[in-house]
């Protein structure tokens, strides 16, 4: 598979082919504007090999925001203490 | 290995440098590497499971980044409900006193423990010579411990208002006094022989002391400093000569 090529077409096919909920692909849409072509090359990754990961880093990443929005910063702190648990325990594996 | 050259060991490392390592990476790690490195390792090697680890992270780079600001805001936040204004950089507590200000206190406090100390140490000296003094000794001596008790009064008052000026204007003082009072421990009548005690001594051209003592006792140089000498015993036969100057040149 030939990631590099039609980085962008790939990475919206992910996201549009995926079984994410509308919210989450449109918080991958709109980050696909935004990253540079070799970092989508990594999301694509993450596409292909962990697609599970993807579904989290969009329903967590909507969450921690909406909390954000809210000023709702004790659980703002809960979701990034998550994120730290979550990054720290895939760490301890390797 | 491509992990080793971001420093990745977050294991020993506290949570908010376990952030700063991740946002470190973050803005090292080449994403065509990582892919690069995700297309050749095995899915379930070790080095696919680190790899993994720096996509999550820079795809959650947006929220990492984001802390500062959540918590900048949290403090103005809480400041708000608080009333508190201080927090928010308008005023401070009366109570809260900067970093620069309690090392300045801690400097001043020390210059005044230090004047403390000249006294305290010239007036033991004096009263010591005092108790063995006849007249027209006494009188001088008294007129001593009287500039001294005066010199006392006006370091209170630095307490409550230190003024540099006004500590290097004491300070000299007591080194007056400490002038005048050497001045009369090496007048003719006291030289070589101090409360009694024998002394043996020499005084270098420099001014530094030089020489032996005999017994316990003080003992004083030439105008320019002023030499403590006390010889403590610590056992029948051996024996310890603390010296101290008083002044130095």
């Amino acid at each position: 598979m030939n990631i590099s090529n039609n980085t962008n077409n790939n990475l919206s096919d992910f996201i549009k082919n995926s079984e994410l909920t509308e919210v989450e692909k449109s918080f991958w849409i709109k980050k696909a504007e935004i990253v540079s072509d070799k970092e989508k090359e990594a999301y694509l990754a993450l596409f292909k090999y962990y697609p599970d990961d993807i579904k989290w880093v969009a329903k967590t990443s909507v969450e921690a925001e909406k909390a954000l929005n809210n000023k709702n910063f004790e659980e703002f702190n809960e979701i990034k203490n998550k994120i730290n648990k979550k990054l720290q325990d895939l760490l301890d594996q390797c | 290995m491509l992990f080793e050259s971001f420093n990745f060991n977050l294991k020993e490392k506290r949570p908010e440098q376990k952030i700063e390592t991740v946002e470190k990476i973050e803005r090292e790690s080449n994403p065509a590497i990582v892919h690069k490195i995700f297309e050749i390792g095995a899915p379930d090697g070790r080095f696919h499971k680190v790899l993994r680890v720096l996509t999550l992270s820079l795809a959650l780079s947006g929220i990492i980044g984001k802390e500062a600001q959540a918590f900048s805001a949290q403090e103005v936040q809480s400041a708000q409900e608080e009333n508190k204004e201080d927090i928010v950089g308008k005023t401070r507590s009366v109570n809260e006193v900067s970093k620069e200000e309690k090392i300045l206190g801690i400097i001043e406090t020390a210059k005044i423990d230090e004047l403390r100390d000249k006294i305290l140490d010239l007036k033991s000296e004096i009263e010591n010579k005092l108790s063995r003094a006849k007249e027209p000794s006494q009188e001088k001596l008294n007129g001593f411990l009287l500039s001294l008790d005066k010199i006392s009064v006006n370091i209170d008052r630095l307490e409550s208002n230190f003024d540099n000026n006004a500590y290097e204007y004491l300070k000299n003082r007591i080194g007056q006094v400490y002038e005048k009072f050497s001045d009369f421990e090496n007048s003719a009548s006291t030289k070589g022989k101090v409360g009694g005690w024998r002394a043996g001594w020499t005084t270098g051209q420099d001014g530094s002391f030089q020489g032996r003592y005999y017994n316990q006792g003080r003992h004083y140089n030439s105008k320019q400093s002023i030499v403590i000498v006390q010889r403590r015993l610590l056992s029948d036969r051996e024996s310890v000569i603390d010296i101290k100057y008083l002044i130095g040149r």
